[in-house]
């Protein structure tokens, strides 16, 4: 903790006593320190910078066992991507954008969604659960698609 | 006949910053008394009146107003503020419609009476006197069915027809049920209104007599006040 | 005397006799909003597509600078109205309803304001030759005004906080704490939001809008505005108005 940091806090700290003495309404006083301690927590709901850069578009996501992943994403809620296990995995609520795979062996692969479009190499897919093989590079496209769950590598399944 | 206490100061101190208001003040406003506030500006009397009305919390002590604490009786408080001007386009007219939905105890046909008694012009407040203001303020605070009236300086600053003419309203008004409170510096104006005359100085009760006591050792009320401030 | 008294009726008169002078500025911006879109309309006629392109950000430009200097306007309307007003501290209905008074009357200008100049700007928009659904735009323009709805609920809070600290030197304290506390809730409602969108509530669909009959909102990703922000805009007023009832009930005149 840096001394600017300390003296920051020292500074909040005294005005908040200050204002807390400074009124005899007890509601006025507890929003005021509520205010204080608003400015004090940069990060209430964690990892906002994580959060921030989750949400940056064109994000190569990198050789992941043999899976070459990158991503134009436009809109992604609740998105989980990584490896799990042996095979890399992409997970959202709600998913808009595109995902070009390249593989360097022919691998397994199960795609699930629930709602909205999802194509394969320009091939639209029907909603629910697929699998298959991917063979080189495989484009996948999405628009407003929800649920998805998109498993590449060994052991991958729509669960 | 014992009446009833309606407010209570008890050792009452009320603090501005560094600045002291009110010190150690007690005071028990019966029922049906009419109380004279008396003291020089600054004496505390506009605290002493905004502790009763709940717009001011006091440092130390207790207020209460019908067992309660003021805030929670104000619907049986008719505060009239000396400071408070109202809205500058507001109509006697205005005043009423105003009044009857903020206050379930105002009455209208009471209030008609009084504005007709106070010669209040129906005319926006920017374009009356200021005495013509005063009245219309008292107009709006007496027509209500308070048990309290606290009256800040109904008279300062007013002309002399407007003070008689409040003056006469008031006494018109007096209710036995109803305690009122009216602080004034105009002591001479106000004598042989009030039951019982309360005294302030810097803050401190320097005196508390019953009018009638005060006649019987045949001083006025001015007299007394002159020997507080001695 | 225990009858009660409905006071909201006689609060919300009050507001608009207040208001009157701020009220009638409002309307001049959007009489002023009217002379752009009709300009706008005589000047569309025969452009190329790129000049329609540059009227339209124009007109555009200039309904998003209305619209900011009306929500102002309105705050700083709001801030005035409850000055020198101590006297209403005595007054029998409790303070959440002199809040909501101020809140609904504020709130009901800024629907009113928001709605007749996204109106103005869909016939505006339909003198491009844009096809864009009147329903969709005045939709848009109350989901505009339902964000703003904490931003007034805030404006009130502010002021009553103000009336409290009045009386002691620290008033200037109180303004910087929050200025700074609002600031810092805004970024956190933003971020809440922006990490739940889409995620548990229908979207606030997008206006149809066509031009020489193609869908513009066609590669579009999503359908629609979230409306979970809404729903935390709501939660944040509510909470805000009580907060700023019980500082009216319990302030210092």
């Amino acid at each position: 903790m840096s001394i600017w940091t300390i003296l920051w806090w020292a500074l909040l700290a005294v005005a908040a006593i200050a204002l807390w003495r400074g009124t005899q309404s007890p509601t006025a006083k507890a929003v005021m320190v509520g205010a204080l301690l608003l400015v004090a927590l940069p990060d209430p709901l964690g990892n906002r910078a994580a959060f921030w850069q989750s949400l940056r578009e064109n994000q190569v996501e990198g050789n992941l066992n043999g899976v070459v992943v990158e991503s134009r994403r436009s809109v992604c809620v609740f998105c989980t991507s990584g490896m799990q296990s042996e095979h890399w995995q992409l997970t959202a609520r709600f998913l808009s954008g595109s995902y070009a795979l390249s593989v360097r062996q022919p691998q397994p692969y199960a795609i699930a969604f629930r709602s909205g479009r999802v194509l394969r190499d320009g091939q639209a897919l029907t909603p629910g659960c697929m699998s298959g093989t991917l063979e080189a590079d495989t484009l996948f496209d999405f628009a407003r698609a929800e649920r998805v769950n998109l498993q590449v590598g060994p052991g991958a399944s729509c669960r | 006949m014992v009446s009833e206490v309606l407010a209570r100061l008890q050792n009452v101190t009320k603090r501005y910053g560094s600045r002291e208001g009110l010190h150690g003040l007690s005071l028990e406003l019966p029922q049906g008394q009419a109380v004279g506030l008396l003291g020089l500006n600054g004496a505390g009397k506009t605290t002493a009146l905004k502790l009763l009305a709940g717009l001011l919390v006091p440092t130390a002590g207790r207020v209460e107003v019908l067992g309660k604490q003021p805030r929670q009786a104000r619907a049986n408080i008719a505060f009239l503020s000396e400071s408070d001007g109202l809205y500058p386009w507001l109509t006697p007219a205005d005043g009423e419609r105003m009044m009857m939905g903020l206050y379930p105890d105002f009455r209208p046909g009471r209030y008609q009476e009084l504005l007709a008694f106070l010669e209040v012009p129906a005319r926006p407040i920017k374009t009356l006197s200021k005495g013509q203001q005063g009245r219309l303020r008292l107009a709006m605070a007496l027509a209500r069915e308070a048990k309290l009236y606290l009256l800040d300086e109904p008279l300062a600053g007013i002309d002399l027809i407007s003070r008689d003419r409040i003056l006469r309203a008031l006494v018109q008004e007096w209710r036995e049920e109803a305690t009122v409170v009216l602080s004034t510096h105009e002591v001479a104006e106000a004598e042989g209104m009030f039951d019982r005359a309360v005294f302030l100085k810097e803050g401190k009760l320097a005196l508390d007599a019953q009018a009638e006591d005060l006649r019987s050792q045949g001083k006025s009320v001015v007299d007394a006040f002159k020997e507080v401030l001695a | 005397m225990n009858a009660r008294v409905n006071a909201l009726p006689t609060l919300l008169w009050l507001e608009l006799r207040k208001q009157t002078g701020w009220l009638m500025v409002l309307g001049g911006i959007l009489a002023l909003s009217v002379v752009v879109v009709i300009r706008v309309r005589q000047e569309a006629g025969g452009r190329s597509l790129n000049e329609l392109g540059e009227l339209f950000a124009v007109q555009f430009g200039l309904f998003a600078l209305a619209a900011f200097a009306g929500f102002l306007l309105l705050l700083i309307a709001l801030g005035r109205a409850g000055r020198a007003e101590s006297w209403l501290l005595v007054s029998v209905p409790p303070g959440v309803t002199h809040q909501l008074a101020r809140f609904f009357f504020a709130g009901a200008v800024l629907l009113v304001f928001a709605e007749v100049l996204a109106g103005l700007f869909w016939w505006g928009a339909r003198g491009f030759g844009l096809e864009v659904s009147l329903l969709g735009t005045l939709g848009l323009a109350l989901y505009a005004v339902i964000l703003g709805l904490p931003v007034l609920a805030l404006a009130l809070l502010g002021q009553n906080l103000t009336l409290a600290y009045g009386l002691s030197r620290l008033g200037w304290l109180s303004g910087i704490a929050t200025v700074l506390g609002v600031f810092a809730l805004l970024g956190w409602f933003f971020e809440l939001s922006a990490r739940t969108v889409y995620s548990f509530l229908p979207v606030w669909p997008f206006p149809a809008l066509r031009f020489q009959g193609v869908d513009l909102l066609r590669e579009v990703p999503v359908t629609g505005f979230p409306s979970e922000p809404l729903f935390y805009a709501l939660v944040l007023t509510a909470l805000v108005i009580v907060l700023a009832g019980r500082v009216w009930d319990e302030v210092e005149a």
